[in-house]
């Protein structure tokens, strides 16, 4: 079969493959702000967190009115729905300001954030595990694995709470928390906090699966072939071996996404994920319910964008 | 198998590389521009929330609030109510204050202040204005409110229902909106763009990083000597300290008192520390009924150590109270009684209530909410264990502690965490939900004691007033509601540029603070 | 028959896997054995002996090997008690996660279609769940106890485990040897078990060990919220989160309960990495 017969039978029945996944993609945020809005009802009453003890029932009965808390939730969800088509998440229970917009505000941090801590946790993450599975059980693999293993088994408060004693106060080399203005030397902590176990992750899958790549035959066919080591590693193993690495990008993006929370809370860094936290514990539904839905929707186009990657890699792949 | 030696990336590669890197570290130190004006930044755990002060009760947002807004009366440092936009004030009888406005008095928009506005002002919090939202977190600091009439342009007075003797310290919670302002879109940008008579107007604020408030040259009071205050919110303690010592903050708040030595040892800082109105004791739940019984709620009493706890868990940044009311708060008892540290009475006193194999218990309690609140608990479990009363923290989230806390409980926990600040500096607010029948969340009656709360809650003659708050708390001491642990130190770290001190109601107010 | 003695023959000479299993089975047994090991109850308190060095000799003459916390307990005792809390949440919550999501992954990636797509959409459904949220509804409605805890980390994990291996046999299912073995006329059932789940091990081994990790952390979090561990029960976990206040001032605090989730972590890596090893050489059969 030629290049250009089996791309076509691919575009074909790619388009297919792509209305099926946008339809369920709507499905799947629909669900998803079902289930959110429903667990957040569950788990507790705002009203309760913004009076004084003291305050007598009546007041709160006012006050869950005021905010649309004391219909059936079906209902609520109805009325969030009507607006939420529109746009209009609802108001945040604390701030009194639309909660979309609250939200978006924070998003531009905490992408700056992920960006730049993926670009760099990349970096290094991917060449150290080709090469410590080329080199399997030489010196540097020992070397980088045990690098590997420091930086899954730190937690990340600890290594955050160190950097800032050290490369904050000691040192006096970088900003300690906040977010400047919008200055790099900001996002570095942050980033390398982030960073220790994304870093750790990405060596090891592709250590992993770099060693299962250069056992296959193929690969031994490569090289008996004559192609250089360089060809042989880039062009055939590594192609193979992306598969995982791109399954763990996907899932990396969806965990930083909503949740770089140790990290936004140690570093003051005003994202999304502490922002999310926040709403957490003040049970601010309406900002709960923006963010979640903000968030959603970047795992749901990621892990779209990461099936069709799948396909370019390994064209053999097919998703009837 | 033989393999051959790869060449990583090669030597363009390598350039590429590092000159990414360096082109990001140049990038990365940012400019700072200098500047000639004196600003403070205070760092709190949370941030502001929204700045229309009828629409929030929130400590973080009401230290920016403060200094945006007035009250018609002010609380003084020491608890004493002092004059604001209001110049003075008498009793023309038990249930009528006039107040005296202070005139010349302008918003930050210009706008005048006068009886009119303070009338305003009152309808809007108890819901006389048509079409404006309810304000259900400040109402029912105004439910004594009878009615109120403009006798002239700077004349107010105010009828109450009955003699309220916490009327003055409510007036100074509520603060002044303008009129014009408030009134053309029915009060929907107040809390992002507010306006007020204080001495600080919002220059900018992005949200989860800066909140900057910039002075007035035309306020009432004079012209501030610090000219841009800025809030920023830090929630995680040892980044606070580290920006603090750095000098990229002045003033931090809530200092741990295991983190005290790490603050004072810092060059440039003072921890500046003030006994605040806070008190801790745990709640006992009499709804339980093995509670109920008075020997075992003394037995609790003589069987935790709590002078340990203030000396060894706080290091020493605790006083002891006899029953709920610190020194600095009206209704302080000079001769007030502890219940002593000793363990075989409490085991005494539990085997004659019909518990010689003692009991098993819970305490509820936030985590991280108050100071070492859960070690605090683990603490005094393990005293309680001692004597026989076996028990288990349960240490739960704040959210899911208040919705306990609201719900009535017959079965657990026996023992609530409670740590209640104080704005109004008088104990008879913290009486009222926690002791009297009907309250909130008790289920605890005494005949005796309940009345001497109504009557102290129904006079306006001072002296009165704290002798019926005195025999209240004595009277709680003899059948005790709760067991009696501690009142806090509040510590400061400050930059010692920055001369300012701290309150004993937790608020942060730096008009008469000055940069040396 | 001559397969499976090769591979006990190599386990026993792989170096890591010795190694490791030793150092695994040291923690399990300090963790089994805590009550006669350790020196001191783990909730004896002792306030006015808070935040005690490592090697402090208190009234009795009896000595604090590792220190003592903010309350004074022992922290040598605490951890091998908290040794026995972690490791069962941890290979609970872990064997919920890995089993579940294997089996879905599988079935996703190989059967594909509906199946795949329902699979693959409910994780995104869960992805997107904030974990923090789902465990205060969670608590609000149920409380909380050990078992919640378990049950609550491993769904919440399986996804990982889902994803990969049905990225891996979406792959492994269009290669020569299955399509092979499917025109010999192989079962479905046959042809995952036998040639697609073992070549998806390496990966699976991999996450697991990577999990692990992220379990114990987890479980740390979560008992900060209240679910599960409760003071005054010791878990490494609960031991870290605690010292985070101190981290300046008691060192030991942190330290050792990290050291030894660092060592349970690196006898599982080890562990995961030699069985991979050793399972190597059946893959090149094909």
């Amino acid at each position: 079969m030629s290049v250009t017969g089996v791309t076509s039978i691919a575009v074909s029945s790619m388009s297919g493959y792509l209305t099926r996944r946008f339809v369920q993609s709507i499905i799947v945020i629909i669900g998803i702000s079902i289930v959110v809005f429903v667990i957040s009802r569950l788990s507790g009453d705002p009203v309760n967190l913004m009076v004084s003890m003291d305050t007598p029932e009546k007041y709160r009965v006012i006050l869950r009115k005021e905010l649309g808390l004391d219909k059936p939730i079906p209902i609520q969800y109805l009325i969030f729905l009507r607006g939420a088509l529109k746009g209009d998440f609802g108001e945040s229970i604390r701030y009194g300001e639309p909660a979309l917009r609250l939200v978006l505000q924070r998003l531009p941090a905490t992408l700056r954030l992920l960006l730049f801590t993926l670009f760099w946790s990349l970096i290094f993450a991917i060449p150290i595990g080709i090469f410590s599975a080329i080199k399997r059980n030489s010196f540097f693999d020992l070397i980088g694995m045990a690098c590997t293993f420091l930086g899954q088994s730190i937690p990340s408060f600890w290594a955050g709470i160190m950097l800032i004693m050290i490369v904050g106060v000691y040192l006096r080399l970088l900003p300690i928390s906040g977010y400047g203005n919008g200055d790099f030397a900001h996002l570095v902590l942050p980033a390398f906090t982030l960073g220790t176990l994304e870093m750790a992750s990405f060596a090891r899958i592709t250590r992993s699966s770099m060693l299962d790549v250069l056992n296959m035959d193929y690969v031994q066919t490569a090289r008996s072939k004559g192609l250089s080591e360089f060809v042989v590693i880039t062009k055939h193993a590594l192609r193979n071996a992306l598969i995982p690495i791109v399954t763990m990008l996907g899932l990396h993006v969806a965990y930083m996404m909503g949740g770089a929370v140790i990290t936004e809370q140690i570093f003051a860094y005003p994202g999304v994920g502490w922002l999310a936290v926040q709403s957490i514990y003040n049970r601010d539904f309406p900002i709960i319910q923006a963010i979640v839905m903000v968030v959603s929707i970047g795992i749901v186009v990621t892990n779209f964008v990461i099936d069709i990657v799948y396909t370019l890699i390994d064209p053999r792949i097919r998703y009837d | 198998m033989k393999t051959r030696k790869v060449r990583p990336l090669g030597s363009k590669g390598v350039i590429l590389v590092m000159s990414f890197i360096l082109i990001n570290l140049f990038l990365a130190w940012g400019t700072q521009t200098a500047d000639c004006k004196t600003r403070v930044v205070v760092a709190q755990g949370a941030e502001a929330t929204r700045l229309d002060p009828d629409l929030q009760r929130e400590t973080t947002t009401q230290n920016v609030v403060d200094h945006i807004y007035d009250a018609l009366l002010a609380m003084g440092p020491n608890g004493k109510i002092v004059p604001a936009l209001a110049e003075s004030w008498r009793y023309l009888n038990d249930t009528t204050l006039e107040l005296k406005l202070r005139k010349g008095v302008k918003f930050s928009n210009g706008e005048p202040f006068n009886a009119e506005v303070a009338k305003y002002n009152l309808d809007r919090v108890l819901g006389k204005l048509p079409g404006a939202a309810p304000t259900p977190l400040v109402e029912p600091e105004l439910d004594w409110v009878k009615e109120y009439e403009i006798v002239d342009d700077y004349t107010i007075q105010i009828i109450s229902k009955y003699p309220a003797p916490l009327a003055l310290a409510y007036l100074t919670q509520k603060m002044m909106v303008p009129f014009q302002y408030t009134k053309q879109d029915n009060f929907a940008s107040l809390a992002t763009k507010p306006v007020g008579t204080g001495p600080y107007v919002l220059k900018s604020w992005m949200k989860g990083s800066e909140l900057v408030l910039e002075a007035r040259k035309d306020c009432w009071k004079g012209i501030p000597k610090i000219d841009e205050i800025v809030f920023r919110p830090i929630p995680e303690d040892s980044t606070r300290i580290a920006e603090l010592k750095v000098g990229n903050i002045d003033l931090i708040t809530n200092v741990k008192p295991d983190n005290l030595e790490e603050v004072k040892a810092i060059k440039d800082v003072d921890v500046r520390s003030v006994s605040s109105n806070r008190t801790t004791h745990l709640h006992i739940n009499t709804a339980i009924a093995k509670m109920k019984d008075i020997r075992v709620r003394k037995a609790i009493n003589y069987a935790v150590d709590v002078e340990s706890l203030t000396k060894n868990v706080l290091g020493g940044n605790g006083h002891r109270v006899s029953v709920i009311c610190p020194k600095s708060m009206v209704g302080w008892d000079p001769e007030e009684k502890f219940y002593p540290y000793d363990p075989e009475m409490a085991k005494k006193l539990l085997a004659e209530a019909g518990f010689p194999d003692g009991m098993d218990i819970t305490i509820l309690t936030p985590r991280g909410r108050y100071v070492n609140d859960v070690a605090i608990s683990e603490a005094i479990a393990g005293m309680l264990t001692k004597v026989g009363i076996r028990t288990k923290v349960n240490a739960v989230e704040f959210g899911i502690y208040i919705d306990i806390i609201f719900k009535a409980h017959e079965k657990e926990p026996e023992l609530v965490f409670i740590s209640w600040g104080n704005a109004l500096s008088n104990t008879l607010y913290d009486l009222i939900p926690g002791v009297l029948k009907g309250g909130v969340f008790n289920s605890y009656t005494n005949e005796k004691i309940d009345s001497c709360i109504e009557k102290a809650s129904s006079t306006v003659d001072p002296k009165k007033h704290v002798e019926y708050l005195r025999l209240a708390l004595r009277e709680m001491w003899i059948d005790p509601p709760f067991v009696y642990l501690y009142n806090m130190r509040d510590n400061y770290g400050v930059n010692k540029r920055l001369v300012w001190e701290p309150r004993s109601d937790e608020r942060i107010y730096l008009f008469d603070a000055y940069v040396k | 028959m001559i397969e499976q003695s090769n591979v006990l023959r190599k386990t026993r000479k792989n170096k890591m896997i010795l190694f490791s299993s030793m150092l695994i089975m040291i923690t399990c047994i300090c963790g089994a054995f805590a009550n006669f090991l350790a020196p001191f109850s783990p909730y004896d308190q002792d306030l006015g002996n808070r935040l005690q060095p490592p090697l402090w000799r208190d009234l009795n003459n009896r000595v604090h090997l590792l220190g003592t916390d903010h309350l004074g307990r022992d922290i040598l005792s605490r951890i091998l008690y908290g040794i026995r809390v972690s490791l069962l949440v941890g290979i609970l919550a872990v064997t919920v996660s890995a089993v579940f999501g294997v089996i879905l992954g599988l079935i996703s990636g190989y059967y594909g279609g509906v199946f795949d797509d329902a699979i693959m959409r409910m994780t995104d459904v869960l992805l997107a769940i904030p974990l923090l949220l789902l465990a205060i509804s969670i608590i609000a409605v149920f409380g909380s106890s050990i078992k919640i805890l378990i049950l609550v980390i491993g769904f919440t994990q399986w996804m990982a485990y889902a994803r990969v291996v049905r990225g891996e046999t979406l792959s492994l299912r269009e290669k020569d040897f299955v399509m092979s073995a499917r025109a010999v006329g192989a079962s479905n059932r046959h042809i995952i078990l036998h040639y697609i789940f073992p070549n998806t091990l390496s990966s699976i081994m991999v996450l697991i060990t990577l999990n692990i990790a992220t379990v114990i952390v987890l479980e740390a979090g979560l008992s900060f919220l209240g679910m599960g561990i409760q003071p005054p029960e010791p878990s490494l976990g609960t031991m870290l989160s605690e010292s985070k206040d101190y981290l300046s001032r008691a060192w030991w605090m942190s330290t050792f309960p990290g050291l030894t989730i660092m060592l349970i972590i690196l006898g599982i890596n080890l562990f995961g990495d030699g069985l991979r090893d050793v399972l190597d050489p059946r893959l090149e059969n094909y």
